[in-house]
This record gives C-alpha cells, sequence and structure tokens, in this order.
C-alpha cells in the first residue's frame, strides 16, 4: 500500500473509529443566519445611535452658542455627542464582524462593507428621526438614567450646569406654580423663582411638574440665598423641541420667534 | 457507467454524504496535492504534515454540508487546509528550520523564472537559493507566492482560499514579489 492510500485509510478509520458524522446542514444555515440576524440587527441600532445623534446635532442651542462657550468651534467640540459616536462606532464594527462571517462577505472591500454600514444606519436614523423615535428614546432611556450617566450621554448637559453664567439643568423636586426646588446633575438643591408669569405659557404648565428635566436659563440670586437663582427661560431636557415648537405655533397669541421658550425677561437675550 | 472516481468533487461530496466510504475518493485526490501544498508554506516535517492533512480531511468530512457548491470545492479544501497550518504554524515553526522541497523542482523553476534568477545557476544552486529565500520570508508572503506560482490558482481562488478580497490579493502577491526581490538583491550583494 503506498503512503496515499495508507493516509487515506488512516483518516476513514479515524472517521469510523470516533463515529464522526458530518454536522447537520441547519447547523451551517443557523450559523449563516445568526451572522447576519446580528448584522442587521446592529445596522438596526447603529440606525438608533444615528436618530439621536441628529437629534442632539440639529437641537443643540445654537442659537445660545455664544453665551454657553464663547465661540461656535468650542460648543461644537463641547456638545458633540462623543457617546453616541462611539456607540455608533462599536455597532458598525460588530456589524463589520458579523458581516465578515457570512459566506461570501470577504470578497468585497473592507471600506465598502464599512460604507454600506453607515450608510444603512444613517439611513435608518433619518427615518427614526422622522418618526420621533430619537426623542421617545431619550424620554423613555436616557432621561430615567442616573444624573452621572446621562451627562456622559448628552455631553449638552455639562455646558448647562453652569449656573455663574445663567444656566442650570436638573430635576424638579417641588413646584408651587412661582417658585421651584430642583436638583442639578451634582445633586445641589437650588430654589427657583419663575420671572415670568406662568398663566401666560400654557405650555410650560406640562413641563413644570415634579420629576421632570429641565434646563434654566437665567442669573443668579445670590443676595436670596447661595442656591437661589431666577429663571428667565425654561426648557425640557429632553429633545422634543421640534414637537414644542410646533405647538407653540398653533397659540397665534404669543410671540415665539425663536426655538427658545421666549419669556418676557428673556427677550431681553 | 461513470467510474466513482471520474466523478466531480461536487458529486463526491454528495455521494459521500450519502455513504462515508466515498469519502476516500477525495482524500485520495486530494492528499497528494495538499501534502505538497503545506509542505511549501510551512516549515513542517513528513509526519507532522500528515497530521495536518489528517485533521483538515476530518474537518472536511465534519463541514461537508456546510460546502457552498457556489465555491469551487478545490478553493474550500485548500482554505480549511491553509487555516490548519496558519493555527499549526506556531506550534510546528521552531522544530524544523529548513523547509525541504525533494522533488519540488517544478515550483523552483516557476518561481526563478517569475523572478528571474539566474539561469546559469544549476538545479541545485538554484534550489538552494530560492528556499534560501522563501525561508526568509513571512508565511503569508510565502502562502500566496505557492498558490499563485505553484499551485496556479487564478486571483479568484487565492481569493476564496484567504478569505480576502482580490484587489487584496492582488496587493499581497505584489508585496511577496517586492519581498522577495529584495531579499534577493541582499543575497546577492552579500556574495
Amino acid at each position: 500500500m503506498n503512503r496515499i492510500n495508507k493516509l487515506a485509510e488512516k483518516i476513514i478509520g479515524e472517521i469510523k473509529k470516533e463515529k464522526i458524522e458530518p454536522a447537520s446542514r441547519w447547523r451551517f444555515v443557523m450559523k449563516d443566519s445568526f451572522f447576519w440576524g446580528i448584522f442587521v440587527l446592529s445596522v438596526v441600532i447603529g440606525g438608533m445611535a444615528v436618530s439621536v445623534i441628529l437629534n442632539t446635532l440639529l437641537n443643540n442651542d445654537w442659537e445660545l452658542y455664544m453665551e454657553l462657550s464663547g465661540s461656535l468651534t468650542k460648543f461644537v467640540v463641547i456638545t458633540l455627542p462623543y457617546f453616541w459616536l462611539i456607540f455608533l462606532g462599536i455597532f458598525m464594527l460588530i456589524a463589520y464582524i458579523n458581516i465578515m462571517n457570512t459566506k461570501k462577505a470577504y470578497r468585497q472591500n473592507f471600506k465598502f462593507i464599512v460604507a454600506g454600514a453607515i450608510f444603512a444606519s444613517f439611513l435608518l436614523g433619518l427615518t427614526f428621526y422622522n418618526l420621533g423615535l430619537a426623542s421617545s428614546l431619550d424620554k423613555s432611556l436616557i432621561q430615567k438614567l442616573p444624573p452621572r450617566l446621562h451627562q456622559i450621554m448628552d455631553s449638552r448637559l455639562g455646558v448647562w450646569q453652569s449656573p455663574d453664567k445663567g444656566f442650570l439643568v436638573g430635576e424638579i423636586k417641588s413646584f408651587d406654580g412661582v417658585n421651584l426646588e430642583l436638583v442639578d446633575f451634582n445633586g445641589d438643591t437650588w430654589q427657583v423663582v419663575l420671572g415670568f408669569d406662568l398663566d401666560e405659557f400654557e405650555l410650560l404648565e406640562s413641563l413644570l411638574q415634579v420629576n421632570k428635566k429641565i434646563r434654566i436659563k437665567g442669573e443668579l440670586d445670590t443676595e436670596k440665598c447661595n442656591k437661589c437663582f431666577s429663571a428667565f427661560d425654561v426648557r425640557p431636557l429632553d429633545m422634543m423641541r421640534g414637537m414644542i415648537k410646533k405647538q407653540l405655533e398653533k397659540m397665534p397669541q404669543q410671540d415665539f420667534s425663536g426655538m427658545m421658550i421666549k419669556t418676557k425677561i428673556g427677550e431681553r437675550f | 457507467m461513470q467510474e466513482i472516481s471520474d466523478k466531480t468533487d461536487e458529486e463526491l461530496v454528495v455521494l459521500t454524504l450519502e455513504d462515508q466510504d466515498n469519502f476516500l475518493y477525495l482524500v485520495r485526490r486530494y492528499e497528494p496535492r495538499l501534502f505538497r501544498y503545506v509542505s511549501r508554506i510551512s516549515n513542517v516535517s513528513r509526519d507532522e504534515a500528515e497530521d495536518i492533512l489528517q485533521d483538515v480531511f476530518i474537518k472536511v468530512y465534519k463541514n461537508l454540508n456546510g460546502f457552498d457548491p457556489e465555491l469551487k470545492f478545490s478553493s474550500w479544501i485548500y482554505r480549511i487546509t491553509h487555516n490548519e497550518v496558519i493555527s499549526n504554524y506556531r506550534k510546528y515553526k521552531n522544530k524544523v528550520k529548513v523547509m525541504s522541497f525533494d522533488k519540488d523542482t517544478e515550483f523552483i523553476k516557476s518561481l526563478a523564472d517569475e523572478f528571474d534568477i539566474e539561469q546559469d545557476l544549476n538545479l541545485v544552486e538554484l534550489k538552494d537559493k530560492v528556499l534560501n529565500i522563501l525561508n526568509k520570508m513571512s508565511i503569508k508572503y510565502r502562502d500566496v507566492l505557492v498558490l499563485r506560482f505553484l499551485e496556479s490558482k487564478s486571483y479568484r481562488e487565492i481569493s476564496d482560499i484567504l478569505k480576502k478580497p482580490e484587489g487584496t490579493v492582488a496587493t499581497l502577491i505584489n508585496r511577496a514579489k517586492k519581498e522577495f526581490l529584495k531579499i534577493l538583491d541582499k543575497e546577492q550583494n552579500h556574495e
């Protein structure tokens, strides 16, 4: 028996001795489907991240950039949604790894696959954004996170946590119609006095409720107390300003010319 | 009636799934080619190459249902072999220092032609020279040179074996050639 036959016989003998059987076809089908499934899921999650990024960028208090940070570049650098960009990057990587494990993906160029996944996520993100998913996601998930984590996920909050500059952000603990108690993201409690008549702004009634998170523009009132603040402008923390703006536009008796929920005092700005 | 040994690889796969004894025909058909391929890309001894091949064929048998008929069977089995060699490479690479191609004059001549190495050298000198260069190359470059110039695989087949896009394969072959010529130049300057 020559060497080839010897090895062939040895292999067949081993297969028989160990009772080795070919793995079933469905296992391979399942494996391929699994990789495709994770790829699709990653692109969808990437799409959700894109929708939040879009929401953040499009509602980034651009009209306040000078007051918030001093320059446009600094404002962009400070408020870029890094968490979501990294989140998107991680899911694009997961999508790439999984698509590369499918049967013929290796034939495609790396750049095309990555660009394709990002493009698909972007399209989905745009759709999600238009469907209002980013706002819902922000409201139902992100807002419920502990303040520290919330701050990491939304880098804009750091900018709003500047009482010295007239910006304050936090959660309402109590509200009596004029005064509200607010706990900021550092855990400090603030006594906030509304510098405007609430009756003129129906929409704010639904906003100014216990446990709601808000952003306030105003000024420190140190004469009164250390943690006292006068509010000229109040806006929700979540990213529903587009919706609010639409509602405000339906109220012809008031002048809401900008994106802000302007108050009489607030118009000084 | 057509003899089993005359059947195509793909037909033999189907027949093997019906009766495992038919796997013998696939093993006999591919054993010499894969043995040569393993020896050419790695520094392993004959016994170690046989061990690798045994593992390869058992993996092939276990994964027969996963064979994609849109792919050439030869590309698929070469891919499994390539992966097996790579996963064993660390284990074997320090054992045998000199690659030996006893009867592999075809490979040597093929590479010598490709790189225009002095034709006045006798076969033994030529073999020494080429082997010396190949031994100094990394396995990834050696692998593509072997697949392209000795196994005569097309870019598409190499792409299927290495699971890389054809463009990347072309780049790898180019880099491997440059690497080969660089070492050759160095060798010649030393002489």
